[in-house]
């Protein structure tokens, strides 16, 4: 018993460094991404005032990814930083379902149970 | 405030985001508790929003310091998955209340949560672990770990789970409320609680702050707080200044950078309270 946890534990800590540099490798490439939005954004915008003293309501629901992609492919700087900021949300989201088969290739079915439940969670954030 | 126009407050957001995720990462507090109230006092920008762009943020540093953390070996994934649960859960309790409550109350829950940050960076942290109790919830969770330290690896063993899962609940709650990682109040779960070892504590909080945030990101996103170009300067800035905060810790002395950034928020704090009595 005791060996397995042991032997868990070092394949725990290299499953967590992949993971580690896959969220930092989305981290990069989502902060690149809203670079190139932001610079884009301040281009065409850079010189009109901003508003952001009242809210005004302007939803954005994750079913809308498909219009999203085509503002983005048309250019459009504030699709461009929505687009970076959505897969900047989605490196988490990647390290639970990674972790989910880290635990399945460990037969640690309790810990299958435990990420498949915090997954559900996120899902129902983003699609309830 | 001035009417300034988009590139001005652009650059001078990134640079007050910048400072913000540079003192949150010297002090161990992280950026969000800086960057809301900088965003809505000196910036007048409305909380939702603020909250929205600090969310946002919260993740991308928790994420970009992920690998920095694991190669140190002291993040156990095992207790972070397992409270994940009870801090994704309270991060939508919390995003939801955010469109509910009045703003007023948003402000005054802050000031709360400002003061609090600033007497806790001075409290003395003792390591714990060593001395504990084999406890029955903690080896059927297979939540004991062990991490090296100078005489060699060092085993712990968990203590108090359910309480230490209630805290992590609110810490949830209160991150998806106020757009914040609620790390601070994470690591009292599990330090002080659960008698984790508080270098383990502080890395597998790390770890959480990302998925608890990304649980109310998709609310905040439905409900509209998360503007594009609100969120492009805070994020650039907080990620950068966290970066070079990292790479500086190593040599700044603490001890002033706790009494400098602990001022910071107590100013904050009043201010925030001025603006929920308003």
């Amino acid at each position: 018993m005791k060996n397995t946890v042991e032997g868990n534990e070092i394949f725990d800590k290299k499953i967590e460094q992949l993971l580690g540099n896959l969220l930092r490798v989305g981290v990069i490439i989502a902060s690149s991404i809203v670079m190139i939005g932001a610079v884009l954004f301040l281009f065409h915008h850079g010189l009109n005032y901003p508003d952001y003293h009242e809210f005004k309501f302007d939803p954005f629901s994750i079913t809308n990814v498909g219009i999203l992609f085509s503002q983005v492919v048309a250019f459009k700087s504030v699709a461009i930083i929505k687009l970076g900021v959505l897969l900047l949300i989605a490196t988490p989201v990647l390290r639970v379902m990674f972790s989910v088969v880290a635990f399945l290739y460990e037969k640690d079915f309790m810990y299958v149970v435990f990420t498949l439940i915090v997954l559900a969670v996120l899902v129902f954030s983003f699609f309830s | 405030m001035p009417h300034i126009d988009n590139l001005l407050f652009s650059i001078l957001v990134y640079v007050g985001s910048f400072s913000a995720g540079l003192l949150g990462s010297l002090t161990g507090l992280g950026g969000g508790v800086i960057v809301v109230p900088m965003l809505t006092i000196l910036f007048g920008v409305d909380i939702h929003y603020a909250a929205g762009a600090s969310l946002i943020a919260v993740i991308a540093t928790s994420s970009g310091a992920a690998s920095a953390y694991v190669k140190e070996g002291y993040s156990n994934i095992r207790i972070g998955m397992f409270l994940e649960i009870a801090t994704t859960i309270g991060a939508i309790v919390g995003a939801s209340l955010a469109g509910i409550i009045p703003p007023n109350f948003l402000y005054i829950i802050f000031a709360f949560i400002l003061l609090y940050a600033a007497s806790s960076s001075f409290i003395v942290k003792k390591e714990n672990g060593m001395e504990n109790a084999e406890d029955k919830h903690a080896q059927l969770l297979k939540l004991n770990g062990s991490y090296p330290s100078l005489i060699g690896i060092k085993k712990y063993s968990v203590q108090k789970i359910p309480l230490g899962f209630g805290v992590c609940s609110f810490a949830g709650i209160l991150s998806g409320l106020l757009g914040i990682g609620g790390g601070a109040i994470k690591v009292i779960a599990m330090d002080r609680v659960m008698k984790i070892p508080f270098k383990v504590s502080a890395t597998t909080s790390n770890f959480m702050i990302g998925v608890t945030a990304a649980a109310s990101a998709g609310i905040y996103l439905k409900n509209g707080y998360v503007n594009a170009a609100l969120v492009m300067p805070v994020m650039l800035g907080v990620l950068t200044g966290a970066f070079f905060g990292a790479k500086i810790l190593k040599n700044t002395s603490s001890k002033i950078l706790k009494i400098i950034f602990s001022v910071i928020i107590i100013v904050m704090a009043f201010e925030m309270f001025k603006s929920g009595l308003k």
